[in-house]
């Protein structure tokens, strides 16, 4: 299963990136990013689960004015 | 939605006429106390350092009430909405932003109007005497019965700006006698010079309608504890879309580039430093939406009728000087009673449960131009919890009052 996280440095811009997203109908939650995954010490990331497209993604928040830093993605393991 | 939805604390029934508004609002409505236990016992993390729920649920707080105020106040991106202890912290960050010599070695110049708070006067004092910056006030009042017309309010701040000239202060309202500066014309003013405008508008956010974009605004500074009706030690500093983005009063931690010793270099991080007060926060957000709901139409249609009111009753008592102002006016109401200090007139008030402030307001200007620097004024000032009740009650101590100070 594919999971997109937007890496973003503060929660306020995360929360204004939820709340832009879901105004498109794309759930996302509001999670820490891990240690490793940061150039700089506490960063967080909207995590959406399934298939979006990044370019979609890009457009919402760079026209809501959400600052974000990476798009990553990748596949979580399936039982 | 009722008027007085709290009613008057159960500990003081109707035993007290509160007319102190412009120093805190009182009683709050109850949404606002529910706001800040809700806060503290289902979202009591610390909002934007955690993941786990309690956390989260602090930050989702913050964050929708950065939202309401944005749009409450016409202010462009939630992230421009920055929260602090008070109106006073708020003013003090843009201040001390201006003072840094320019590259030509010039001193910076700030202009401020004639009916400024210390907030902003005591600041600048301490800034002009470490020869941080110089400043000038343009006048506003006339006298002690009058005040400049608009357009010679704009002439008088033109006349003032040089080339040095780096900040425009207004105080909205003055918390003295409820003077209002034309915030818009001045904000139309500053913005053809290129020159940032600040508006401490303390006395007028949730009773004028205020819009930062609209009004030309770069810097717009409240408490939210007065009619803005949330609690004590919630404020707000503002920032217009064009504002040179002010540097951080205090340096420290906030969730964010941890490993970095630098701020962060966007907002509201950048302008945030310590743990938020999210309950307090909370607060203030349930206010601003208890206002919403209300209409600022109706919430100032009825206070300044209550107002007009309360002046009319002053004007026809023998021995009172009612220090007033021209349309429009606030909240505020000074008076003096004839062979009374100030004091003893709130004090005597006081003694019928009738709560209002002696002295001199911290706001030095107004009384030299009123030309109360000795004495002092009696201060009343109406909000959202008053009734007409309030003010006959009030009227019948103040003939009994004046009664006594002939004698």
């Amino acid at each position: 299963m594919k999971r997109t996280r937007i890496a973003i440095g503060s929660v306020t811009y995360a929360e204004k990136g939820k709340g832009a997203l879901a105004a498109h109908g794309i759930v996302s939650r509001v999670v820490r990013l891990d240690i490793g995954e940061t150039k700089n010490g506490c960063a967080f990331a909207l995590e959406i689960a399934g298939n979006v497209s990044v370019a979609e993604l890009r457009s919402i928040l760079t026209a809501s004015h959400v600052r974000f830093n990476e798009i990553l993605t990748d596949e979580l393991p399936m039982l | 939605m009722g008027r007085n939805p709290d009613g008057r604390g159960k500990g003081w029934g109707n035993a007290l006429i509160y007319l102190d508004h412009a120093a805190t609002s009182w009683p709050k409505p109850a949404c606002v106390g529910r706001a800040i236990l809700t806060t503290m016992t289902d979202a009591g993390g610390n909002p934007g350092r955690s993941a786990h729920p309690l956390s989260m649920r602090a930050a989702e707080t913050v964050f929708s009430a950065r939202e309401h105020t944005a749009e409450f106040f016409g202010v462009p991106e939630p992230e421009n909405v920055l929260f602090y202890p008070n109106a006073t912290w708020a003013i003090n960050t843009v201040l001390h932003s201006f003072g840094v010599k320019r590259s030509d070695g010039r001193i910076p110049r700030i202009l401020v109007s004639g009916m400024e708070h210390n907030a902003v006067v005591r600041p600048l004092y301490d800034m002009e005497m470490r020869g941080e910056v110089m400043w000038d006030v343009y006048p506003v009042f006339r006298g002690a019965q009058g005040m400049l017309s608009e357009e010679e309010i704009l002439s008088e701040i033109r006349r003032r700006i040089t080339r040095d000239t780096a900040l425009v202060c207004a105080c909205h309202v003055s918390n003295v006698c409820g003077a209002a500066l034309p915030i818009g014309k001045i904000g139309g003013l500053c913005r053809a010079r290129g020159i940032p405008f600040l508006v401490d508008a303390s006395q007028s956010a949730g009773m004028y309608d205020i819009h930062v974009e609209r009004d030309n605004i770069d810097y717009l500074c409240t408490a939210g504890h007065k009619a803005l009706l949330g609690p004590q030690g919630s404020g707000l500093l503002l920032l217009g879309g064009n504002a040179p983005v002010p540097r951080s009063l205090v340096q420290g931690g906030n969730g964010v580039a941890s490993l970095s010793p630098a701020m962060p270099d966007f907002l509201p991080e950048a302008l945030e430093a310590g743990t938020l007060a999210a309950p307090i926060i909370a607060g203030l957000d349930a206010g601003i939406r208890y206002l919403s709901a209300v209409g600022l139409d109706t919430v100032r249609g009825e206070t300044h009728r209550l107002y007009e009111r309360m002046r009319e009753m002053l004007l026809s008592l023998d021995g009172v000087t009612l220090y007033q102002s021209a349309l429009p006016r606030g909240t505020a109401l000074s008076f003096g009673v004839r062979g009374m200090s100030c004091m003893r007139v709130s004090e005597a008030l006081g003694r019928d449960g009738i709560c209002t402030r002696a002295g001199f307001h911290c706001a030095p200007f107004a009384h030299r131009a009123f030309g109360t620097e000795n004495d002092g004024t009696v201060r009343v000032s109406v909000g959202w919890g008053n009734t007409m009740r309030d003010a006959e009650i009030f009227y019948r101590a103040m003939k009994r009052i004046c009664g006594e100070g002939a004698s």
